[in-house]
């Protein structure tokens, strides 16, 4: 599974590997992606509407924990579902063939009549995601950006993987290398500029004025009722740190202090 | 539900659940309520006034089956051919049919099963339990994608004129007859092409494009005067 705009890019990374690289493996690559229509039900609630719509599936949280999927019958379709999510709330994805994906939308919009169920569009889950600090790669992120960055080092492989040599080399190990982080507005109201850039002072006399960093995305959150944002800022260098201490984060469009 | 084409002569749908003209409901495949990715498009066009000469048809056949096969060798071909009764075609660009079934060659090592709508499933796990038999073990994928692909019908005097508008191919019948088939473009869509006789074609087309496409067929075949059947 990947993302909508992702699936020719993986499709030709994953035969460029097994082409060039690992020709003795016996994999055989195909798209199905038209096949499957997808459906999130993400809420506090999801739980209870797959519940209703799929008995075949146990939704306990210990027997279908996060990242991952199990197979069944969504509203009398066989399919999969995940429990992934992109709004960072509890959330279900339901796989079925696409030629049933109207009915089975139906039968999950009618099975959340009683939780006030709705749709939601992409602005609405960029800006769930954010509130919960998920990334876009994409947006958060370009080619210069490591997983150790976004403070996802965690997640990463304890054996072999590929892209492992990358995170070991001399650049990447830096201690000050950008880093992932959450703004607030001093001013609630004052939604950031997306792509502005992270100034450690106003006075932009002395130029070049170094840059810290940048806004990656920013949304007013109706939910906290205030603005917010994700950066990419430089991290550890003492006299950052010291102004991040004081609150001297600028951004150059805005000319306004942000944290 | 206007929107929704049934595959099933006389059903009734009442909350997802479906009934046959007895009352009687309807389990399995033949209840799901399936939808061609062309319903927005078909209802657009046949609103509109059916020309007095149509030059070009324009249909669909809705909700087919659409396997596809990945494997190699005699051992494959064999027992795909005794499992479905269709030989595994290994000249490029041909296929072999019989009455509603079509394989098509899309590869060296790919193939495309065409089925009548609600075959695949029984198909794909006989062909599954065919092929796992075989000793030594074959290296070999079938994967349904019968919800990602969608075929479409053009007929009339001027169906090759209106598909050439858009299409690099020679689609002449001297050189493009029934038994072949061809990967292409397609107004930039990707195709596959199966000529169905000198004036009828079959266009697969992935389910994502088959709106845009069923448009561009419309836009295309305006001046020989266009129906829908």
């Amino acid at each position: 599974m990947t993302t909508t705009t992702g699936v020719l890019r993986m499709l030709n990374w994953l035969e460029r590997w097994l082409q060039t690289e690992w020709p003795h493996m016996k994999v055989y690559l195909t798209s199905v992606t038209d096949h499957w229509a997808t459906i999130s039900v993400a809420g506090p609630n999801a739980r209870n509407v797959l519940r209703k719509l799929c008995t075949d599936i146990d939704f306990d949280t210990e027997a279908f924990p996060f990242m991952s999927y199990r197979e069944g019958t969504v509203a009398g379709v066989r399919g999969r579902v995940m429990r992934i999510s992109f709004t960072g709330e509890l959330s279900y994805e339901i796989n079925v063939p696409a030629n049933a994906g109207r009915a089975v939308w139906e039968a999950v919009m009618e099975a959340g009549t009683d939780f006030n169920i709705t749709p939601y569009g992409t602005e609405a889950m960029h800006i769930l995601r954010a509130e919960k600090g998920y990334v876009i790669v994409g947006q958060e992120t370009d080619g210069s950006v490591t997983p150790v960055d976004l403070g996802m080092a965690g997640m990463l492989g304890k054996k072999e993987f590929l892209g492992k040599r990358s995170l070991q080399r001399s650049d990447t190990v830096r201690t000050d290398r950008k880093q992932l982080v959450g703004l607030l507005s001093k001013d609630p109201q004052q939604v950031l500029q997306e792509g502005g850039q992270i100034i450690a002072s106003p006075d932009v006399s002395a130029q070049p004025v170094p840059m810290l960093g940048h806004v990656t995305s920013s949304y007013y959150s109706a939910c906290l009722q205030k603005a917010i944002a994700l950066a990419l800022v430089r991290k550890w260098s003492s006299a950052i740190r010291r102004n991040a201490v004081r609150g001297r984060y600028h951004t150059h469009h805005a000319g306004r202090e942000v944290v | 539900m206007a929107d929704t084409i049934r595959i099933t002569p006389v059903v009734k749908w009442c909350k997802n659940r479906c009934y046959d003209s007895e009352g009687v409901r309807l389990h399995g495949w033949l209840a799901l309520r399936q939808e061609s990715p062309l319903v927005a498009a078909k209802q657009l066009q046949q609103s509109n006034a059916q020309p007095a000469v149509a030059g070009v048809k324009l249909g669909e056949q809705p909700l087919l089956g659409y396997l596809n096969l990945r494997g190699q060798g005699d051992g494959f071909a064999d027992t795909v051919q005794q499992s479905i009764g269709l030989m595994l075609p290994t000249t490029a660009n041909t296929l072999s049919e019989n009455d509603d079934h079509a394989l098509c060659w899309l590869g060296p090592d790919e193939w495309l099963l065409i089925v009548p709508p609600g075959e695949q499933d029984a198909l794909a796990s006989q062909l599954q339990t065919a092929l796992q038999a075989q000793q030594p073990a074959l290296h070999c994928a079938i994967t349904d994608t019968s919800s990602g692909l969608c075929t479409i019908s053009i007929s009339g005097q001027y169906a090759r004129a209106v598909l050439a508008k858009g299409c690099p191919l020679d689609l002449h019948p001297r050189v493009f007859a029934v038994g072949q088939c061809a990967q292409t473009v397609l107004a930039k869509a990707g195709v596959l092409l199966r000529p169905r006789a000198d004036d009828s074609l079959h266009i697969i087309v992935r389910r994502s494009f088959a709106d845009y496409l069923w448009r561009w067929l419309v836009d295309a075949a305006e001046e020989y005067g266009v129906a829908v059947i």
